[in-house]
């Protein structure tokens, strides 16, 4: 196992950037997701490090040791793919024994990890069938089985559950997780679904337009997150995000329709002034309530639509001006009963409103920024 | 838009057989007809000059497997073919191995590499009279500088003669094959390839690993064509040796034209027809069968390559369980 380091590596592709400068220290037996929509560069970074791509600049160092001239071959690192891309001649047993194979073990050695790794993966009655012979669950174990059959210095797994239903999603992401406590390996695991990423991951590296948006515990990208791009990836629905101008004198900021008081330090007028006085707030649905009961954030509004989940309920809300084409959402409880139509006032404790400035860059609530 | 379950309309259905029965008449007009005349011609012994015609049954087949010129020709024809499908599947996959790689001027090359199998048979042998002239062939004009051969060597002689043609036949077909290798290459996922890199094989366990199962039905195919094509190949041979010298390339369809042209025994070149026919099958039909259930000769390969002694890749990590 070994700790994984990027130092300012760049991929270009012709005219495009797929990752630009990225730093990234990952640590020995952590659990790294990186997380972006597609597009942003993920997948290249995970061949960069299996080796299958070459960056345009910077290094991957694996503990501290400098991969620019080893081939993929020798890199010694597991891969999951996001096609599977089981061997389709091969079956079940030699597909997890090539890596075996081909690292010369004694057959006995091979056939006792072998069926080790088919005992914990449970695939254990399907040893002697092909790759087409399986349900997708199956393959995506199996696939699991060659990655972990041997003793790898990183295991990369580039989406692997896109595949899967949801159900089975579910499952195989615990599945994963136990793998990573019971292995202790350093997991790296590309996905754009952010429910795997705050579930499985130590810390979750946030990525856009090949960029590294945040890298932090799911808790500090969820509850913290350090600008506009890494507020939209995380949470369900996205976090309401609202332009608005600073009003400084009063210590409040309006936002169409909504009033904001929260106490302007000189960086925060400083930031404001630097985007020409436009803001975005930040609220989660989950951090607004519908009661009055007198917090910093106010406003007034008319229910839109209601969304109910069963175990909880998404209500739409139009506030801002007398038109009032503002849309904004709020998780209730599932039995606050509603009318489209309904007056309502929106509240939000100062602890969960966010704001950014023009850049998109959060200056409130102050520090803990990128990294 | 009509659902396409819906049964078919009348005039739909009426179209359709309408087709089916044109093609069915056309095919037994140009292809079954003919062919049971010349079972019946088989049959019978005819004499031009007479005009006398005679049943003869199977006499003339009987004639032919007991003839030890045909049977050298059928011999003949039989190594014509194994060389003729066997540099077929070399060349013709080591060229689609090559056109597959990425490189500036794939495109062309790739057309260049096609052009022997689009030139007629006839084309190909003129081109090979020219490589293969004694004086001022273009073979005897690269080597003689070298000291390899003096000068008027014979290429085509008694024993070199039939492994000429079947070059010259390899040099027409392979891209062919080739054709065939490149198009099974082409459904090859890349992710397999980079998942063999990662589980650290080498090159060569590479392509026997991956590679060439893939290819296991591509190889089929290009068996099963080049048999059949290199088994009833007639322009060729006739436009290069005319079977000769002496009958050194005399090969099976080659009898059959001396039979007809020569000896106008038109029974005996009809039954020698399809003597060639049914060889030709059940040749093709056993190649077919044995390579299709032989599954595990691409990974009998790939054991034995693996076998090859090779030494640990350093910083390999041998591990301990999962």
């Amino acid at each position: 196992m070994a700790a994984v380091v990027l130092q300012h590596v760049s991929r270009r592709y012709r005219e495009t950037i797929a990752v630009d400068s990225l730093d990234l220290e990952i640590v020995d037996k952590e659990f790294v997701v990186l997380l972006g929509p597609s597009g942003c560069g993920k997948t290249t970074i995970l061949n960069m490090i299996a080796g299958t791509d070459t960056p345009t600049s910077g290094r991957i160092l694996f503990d501290s040791r400098s991969m620019e001239q080893v081939p993929p071959e020798k890199r010694n690192v597991a891969m999951v793919f996001q096609t599977i891309a089981l061997y389709p001649h091969k079956t079940v047993y030699e597909n997890i024994a090539f890596p075996l194979r081909m690292a010369r073990l004694s057959r006995p050695e091979i056939d006792g990890r072998v069926r080790a790794a088919a005992r914990v993966l449970r695939i254990g009655e399907l040893l002697d069938r092909r790759p087409h012979e399986l349900s997708g669950g199956q393959r995506q174990r199996v696939a699991l089985g060659r990655a972990v059959v041997r003793d790898p210095v990183v295991f990369l797994f580039d989406e692997p559950l896109s595949a899967l239903d949801a159900e089975l999603r579910a499952e195989m992401r615990v599945e994963i997780k136990k793998l990573h406590e019971r292995l202790g390996g350093t997991f790296i695991y590309v996905t754009h679904d952010q429910v795997e990423a705050l579930t499985m991951a130590d810390r979750i590296a946030v990525m856009d337009t090949g960029k590294l948006r945040q890298f932090g515990t799911p808790d500090e990208v969820y509850h913290r997150p350090a600008n506009i791009s890494v507020a939209r990836s995380i949470g369900s629905p996205g976090m309401n995000l609202i332009d608005g101008r600073p009003v400084e004198n009063a210590g409040t900021v309006r936002f169409a329709g909504l009033r904001v008081a929260i106490p302007f330090d000189d960086a925060m007028t400083t930031a404001a002034r630097g985007s020409r006085g436009m803001l975005t707030l930040g609220v989660r649905p989950e951090a607004l309530s519908i009661k009055p009961i007198g917090l910093p954030l106010i406003g007034e509004g008319r229910v839109y639509a209601i969304e109910p989940l069963g175990s909880d309920q998404f209500v739409h809300v139009t506030y801002g001006g007398t038109d009032g084409t503002e849309l904004i959402k709020v998780r209730t409880s599932p039995d606050a009963r509603f009318q489209v139509g309904d007056a309502i006032s929106l509240h939000a404790s100062p602890a969960e409103i966010y704001l950014f400035d023009g850049i998109g860059d959060r200056i409130f609530p102050s520090g803990l920024r990128l990294r | 838009m009509k659902c396409l379950a819906q049964p078919l309309e009348r005039s739909d259905a009426r179209f359709a057989f309408t087709i089916v029965v044109g093609l069915l008449l056309l095919n037994v007009i140009i292809f079954i007809l003919p062919l049971i005349y010349a079972a019946w011609i088989s049959f019978h012994d005819r004499d031009v000059i007479l005009r006398t015609q005679e049943f003869v049954g199977l006499d003339h087949y009987r004639r032919i497997l007991s003839s030890p010129e045909a049977i050298a020709a059928i011999f003949r024809s039989i190594i014509f073919t194994a060389v003729a499908v066997i540099l077929s599947l070399l060349i013709g996959l080591g060229i689609a191995l090559v056109l597959n790689e990425d490189f500036p001027g794939r495109p062309l090359l790739r057309a260049v590499i096609l052009l022997p199998w689009a030139f007629s048979e006839v084309v190909t042998a003129t081109a090979w009279i020219f490589i293969l002239n004694p004086t001022f062939g273009a073979l005897t004009g690269l080597l003689r500088p070298l000291g390899l051969v003096e000068a008027n060597h014979a290429w085509i002689n008694e024993n070199t003669a039939l492994y000429w043609v079947a070059i010259a036949f390899v040099w027409h077909i392979a891209p062919l094959g080739a054709l065939f290798f490149l198009a099974g290459l082409q459904t090859i996922p890349d992710s397999l390839y980079q998942a063999a890199r990662i589980d650290r094989a080498p090159a060569l366990s590479r392509f026997f690993h991956v590679t060439l199962p893939y290819l296991h039905p591509t190889v089929v195919i290009v068996v099963v064509v080049v048999t059949m094509e290199a088994f009833r190949s007639f322009d060729l041979l006739f436009a290069l040796t005319r079977g000769g010298p002496g009958a050194a390339s005399q090969t099976f369809p080659m009898l059959i034209f001396r039979y007809t042209f020569e000896f106008s025994q038109y029974g005996l070149a009809a039954a020698a027809s399809y003597i060639l026919a049914a060889i030709s099958m059940i040749i093709t039909t056993v190649c077919y069968v044995v390579l299709m259930r032989r599954r595990h000769i691409a990974r009998i390969a790939a054991a034995a390559i693996d076998a090859i002694p090779r030494p640990r890749a350093a910083g390999t990590r041998v591990a301990t369980q999962p």
